[in-house]
């Protein structure tokens, strides 16, 4: 972010293109490149646990989509540092304004249950559809599988 | 503990270091080296809280899975090994927001120095070649010789070998940098790898080659 932000020019050229190297387009390009890699390591992963007879593992590729997206959206903070006005930068310049302990403490917890309570909804929403998947393709998969178990 | 492990998911990383910089301000304790210890638990409870998730997730799938055996912890952490390293990796390039507690940290200083040094380009390639090595250490570091984790089998000093003198001579190929590293390392490149960087991969890994150096005795 910081060396996107002051090594690259402030206008970048491709082809007939011109871009403005803003501090928005610094933070989402240097988390871009976070995600990138997050998300083919894992897609990798899911692939090969796919091909390995595994699909309820392979299913773990959506929450670990929903935990890089919880983690992107938290990196965002970052951007306070150069100067981008987001969640964070506005709860950051709330607290400076504050005098008291007691209410910059009070103040941090309401935006710490805001958050907790956004984030955790998402995740289970989506927790509870992955366990619903895994009911409707696994389980017959591993009846099967127990049954010819079962039976010689 | 889902207490504290939902709050560690799901608020912002420099949020979390703003709340415990308030805290110990007010508990007294005001040397870097309580801030230091501060910012490693604040900086271990987010990451690990996301990993150890990925880790009981993982393990729900093998108790699914292998219905009536119990599943190893160590099966569980190796089939979370993507999002294990992830979050090394979280860990590592996070460690600068450490700096909003006071803790000494090395880019919050070269911010300082850049402010009013003119070599700010020179400055910031090598906060970013720092870095770049420091997430490649932390990723290597744990995983060399596993089988099945990122760089397994590959010797550290040979992977470190290969991939330093490359991304420098890239950068100083592609952003005409002119300070000395890169070309050192361009030179120290062409001088020990003058076949390519191929000859410094074992030699049943190099391109072209098959997959055992013996004649297989299935295949003959």
């Amino acid at each position: 972010m910081f060396f996107l932000v002051n090594v690259v020019p402030a206008t970048v050229s491709i082809g007939h293109w011109q871009i403005g190297m803003t501090p928005w387009l610094a933070v989402v390009l240097s988390l871009t490149l976070y995600a990138a890699a997050y998300v083919s390591d894992h897609a990798v992963e899911a692939m090969r646990q796919l091909r390995s007879g595994s699909p309820v593992a392979a299913m773990l590729f959506v929450m670990g989509l929903v935990r890089a997206f919880f983690v992107m959206v938290l990196s965002s903070g970052f951007g306070a540092a150069v100067g981008v006005v987001e969640a964070t930068t506005i709860t950051l310049r709330a607290i400076e304004t504050l005098p008291k302990v007691s209410d910059r403490l009070l103040l941090i917890g309401l935006v710490i249950v805001i958050f907790t309570v956004c984030f955790q909804l998402i995740y289970h929403v989506i927790n509870h559809w992955r366990g619903k998947l895994n009911q409707r393709f696994h389980r017959p998969v591993q009846a099967a599988r127990l049954e010819g178990v079962e039976q010689p | 503990m889902r207490c504290l492990l939902w709050p560690m998911q799901s608020t912002p990383l420099i949020l979390l270091m703003i709340l415990a910089s308030v805290l110990v301000g007010a508990a007294g304790a005001t040397s870097p080296l309580v801030a230091l210890a501060a910012a490693v638990l604040v900086l271990g409870l987010f990451n690990g809280s996301n990993a150890g998730q990925a880790v009981a997730e993982a393990m729900l799938t093998l108790r699914e899975e292998r219905a009536p055996a119990k599943p190893a912890l160590s099966a569980a952490v190796y089939r979370a090994r993507a999002q294990m390293v992830a979050f090394i990796v979280n860990a590592t390039r996070g460690s600068p927001a450490a700096s909003v507690m006071g803790v000494p940290e090395l880019l919050s200083a070269l911010n300082d120095v850049a402010s009013f040094s003119s070599e700010r380009i020179t400055t910031y390639t090598f906060l970013l070649i720092f870095y770049v090595l420091l997430v490649a250490w932390c990723i290597a570091w744990p995983t060399c010789g596993r089988r099945g984790w990122p760089s397994a089998g590959v010797p550290m000093l040979d992977m470190l070998s290969r991939f330093l003198p490359e991304f420098l001579s890239g950068l100083a190929v592609n952003f005409r940098l002119p300070f000395a590293p890169c070309w050192v390392a361009c030179c120290w490149a062409r001088r020990w790898r003058p076949h390519g960087f191929a000859t410094a991969l074992p030699r049943h890994r190099r391109p072209g080659a098959s997959r055992c150096c013996a004649p297989c005795p299935r295949l003959s």
